[in-house]
């Protein structure tokens, strides 16, 4: 009888566990890049909250946008900050 | 029920009657596929000109033929396998066009940083559907990754009708980058799981 090859199963355990047994904020971290979640799930929101926030938010200067005018939110707020 | 999922039951209220009124007069699901387009076409025209609001208002349009035309055919039992290949093929294009058009843009002001921006989002959009068709020749399915294209063509809407359209890109970028990783890593992991077996004699 063959003995089971260790290098196959230990490649096979890291496969079908990818990211499953890390810890919980590197877990998440791993989930947000490797992304398995369907539309109009809770992490699909939270996405897409997260995508609107940067896009609206992030001042156009501070990626040099060619076209958008203002401050935008957060950069109206650096300067009410700033006086 | 997540807020995505209320925007998306309140928008099928008109797409339905839409649906309806283009089962009802017979239009051939592959041509509302290919009117999709055109008005696509025009959207890009309208974003290389720099009329983002027209732009937005265009893609709406465009892309109600485009979210019908599936939905018509399925009603009219006309799904055929060359209708989804033609689906397939017509939507790269649109997408094709509406980076062209903003290439254009940011070629005209001289801006090479978006220019290149936008040519590496086109890119890997093209990757991510490619990759997805070539895994699905060797894998069952392979629907990973976040950014495919209802996002990406509401994030399209988003920016024109905001002005946002550089973050927009970025985001696009990033996402489409990261999608590809997702169905490389997928397809590589899913044909070592169907191989690993096959190695451990039991």
């Amino acid at each position: 009888m063959t003995q089971p090859n260790e290098d196959a199963l230990q490649l096979h355990k890291e496969i079908a566990g990818a990211g499953t047994s890390l810890p919980q904020p590197l877990r998440a971290i791993w989930r947000t890049l490797y992304w398995t979640y369907e539309r109009a799930t809770w992490q699909y929101d939270l996405m897409v909250i997260a995508i609107l926030a940067f896009v609206w938010l992030t001042p156009p200067a501070w990626i040099g946008d060619p076209h958008a005018s203002g401050l935008g939110p957060i950069g109206w707020l650096v300067a009410w900050l700033r006086g | 029920m997540t807020f995505t999922g209320i925007i998306g039951t309140i928008c099928m209220f008109p797409l339905r009657a839409i649906i309806r009124a283009c089962v009802v007069l017979r239009i051939h699901p592959n041509v509302l596929t290919f009117v999709g387009v055109l008005i696509n076409v025009a959207a890009a025209w309208a974003l290389a000109t720099g009329r983002f609001a027209m732009a937005g208002g265009i893609m709406i349009a465009a892309n109600i033929f485009d979210f019908i035309d599936g939905k018509v055919a399925r009603e009219m039992g006309m799904e055929s396998a060359f209708g989804g290949f033609w689906d397939s093929v017509m939507d790269r294009f649109s997408d094709l066009a509406l980076f062209l058009g903003l290439v254009y843009l940011y070629s005209s002001v001289h801006r090479t940083d978006y220019v290149v921006i936008t040519v590496m989002a086109m890119i890997f959009t093209v990757l991510t559907s490619y990759a997805r068709a070539r895994a699905e020749s060797v894998v069952a399915q392979c629907k990973v990754g976040f950014m495919e294209r209802p996002e990406r063509i509401v994030l399209f809407m988003i920016g024109a009708f905001t002005n946002r359209m550089a973050g927009v890109l970025w985001v696009i970028l990033v996402l489409s980058i990261l999608t590809v990783a997702d169905r490389i890593f997928y397809t590589w992991r899913e044909l070592e799981r169907a191989k690993a077996p096959e190695r451990v004699p039991v």
